[in-house]
C-alpha cells in the first residue's frame, strides 16, 4: 500500500514537472531588450498564500479562488519590444521544443503571415496548458501547471478577458490539432 | 540679676546628656530592622510585563503588516497572471473565428 501511496505520488510530481516549461538563460535575457516585462512565477506555496487574500465577494476573485485549489504553478513570461526583430525563431523554438513530446497537444494554432503573429495553445495530458503568443514586437509564454483543464478555463469564462467559449461545449478539447495559416 | 531672669538661666541651662541615653539610642537602632518597600516589587513586574506585551503585540503586529503586503502582492501577480491568460486566450479565439469566417464553405 505504502509503495502505491510512494509511487503514485512520484508520478503525480513527476508528471508535474513534466508541465513545466524551463526557461533558458538567453530567453530570460530577453527581458534586457524589452522596453516592458511581464515575468511571473508562482509556486504552490505563493498560489496558496494569494488565495487567502482572495475576496469571495468579488465575482472575479471568487472563480480565481477556484481555480487555483487545482493549480501548482503559473509562470509567465511576457517581453514587448520597441522595435521588431528583438527575439529570433530560436528563442520561440526553445520553447517549442519542450512541447514536442506526446504528452502535449496542440489544440489551438494560428499563424497570420502578412501580421506575422502566431498563437499556439498547448495542453499537457494531466493538465496543464501553455500559451505561446509571437507578434513581431511581442513576445508570450504562458505556463499554467496542475491539474486544470479547459473546462476549468469555461469557468473563466467572461472573466480576465477569457472568452466563455474558448473550449467546445463538453468542456474538452479537440483531439485534433487546429492548424491554421490565415492569409497565406 | 531678678528672680524671673535666674529662673530662666536655670531652666535654659546646658546639661549633659545622662550616660544611658547614647546606649538606649543605638540600641533602638539596631532594634528598627529596614521594613519592605511594599507595593514597588509588582509594580516593577507589571512594567517589565507590560514592556514585553508592547514589544511582542509590536513585532506581531508588524508581522501581519508584511504578511498583508506580500499576500496583496501575490495576489496582485495572481490577478495579473490570469488577465494575461485571458487576452491571450482572447487574441487566440479572434484569430480562429476570423479564419472561419473567411473559410469557404
Amino acid at each position: 500500500m505504502r509503495y502505491q501511496i510512494a509511487l503514485a505520488l512520484a508520478v503525480s510530481v513527476g508528471s508535474l514537472a513534466a508541465q513545466q516549461l524551463k526557461f533558458t538563460a538567453a530567453f530570460e535575457r530577453l527581458s534586457e531588450k524589452a522596453s516592458e516585462t511581464v515575468n511571473i512565477t508562482l509556486d504552490p506555496q505563493t498560489l496558496g498564500f494569494a488565495g487567502k487574500f482572495l475576496s469571495e465577494e468579488k465575482k472575479d476573485e471568487a472563480q480565481a479562488r477556484k481555480v487555483i485549489t487545482k493549480l501548482t504553478g503559473i509562470q509567465i513570461r511576457s517581453f514587448e519590444f520597441e522595435k521588431e526583430g528583438a527575439y529570433t525563431e530560436a528563442d520561440v523554438n526553445d520553447i517549442r521544443a519542450q512541447l514536442k513530446g506526446p504528452e502535449w497537444s496542440l489544440i489551438v494554432s494560428s499563424r497570420s503571415r502578412k501580421d506575422r503573429e502566431t498563437s499556439e495553445i498547448y495542453v499537457h495530458r494531466d493538465g496543464g496548458l501553455v500559451i505561446l503568443a509571437a507578434e513581431p514586437k511581442e513576445l508570450t509564454v504562458v505556463n499554467i501547471i496542475g491539474k486544470i483543464d479547459p473546462s476549468d478555463l469555461k469557468g473563466l469564462g467572461g472573466q480576465f478577458g477569457i472568452p466563455k467559449n474558448i473550449v467546445p461545449a463538453d468542456g474538452t478539447p479537440k483531439p485534433a490539432t487546429k492548424a491554421k495559416d490565415e492569409e497565406e | 540679676m531678678d528672680p524671673l531672669e535666674q529662673g530662666f538661666r536655670d531652666a535654659l541651662s546646658r546639661e549633659p546628656a545622662p550616660d544611658w541615653f547614647a546606649e538606649r539610642v543605638m540600641a533602638r537602632v539596631c532594634d528598627e530592622k529596614p521594613q519592605p518597600r511594599r507595593g514597588l516589587g509588582w509594580l516593577r513586574w507589571a512594567a517589565v510585563a507590560a514592556m514585553v506585551v508592547v514589544v511582542a503585540g509590536g513585532v506581531r503586529l508588524d508581522q501581519v503588516r508584511r504578511e498583508r503586503v506580500a499576500g496583496e502582492q501575490a495576489k496582485e501577480q495572481l490577478m495579473l497572471a490570469l488577465h494575461v491568460t485571458g487576452s491571450k486566450l482572447h487574441m487566440a479565439q479572434v484569430r480562429v473565428q476570423s479564419i472561419d469566417r473567411f473559410r469557404p464553405e
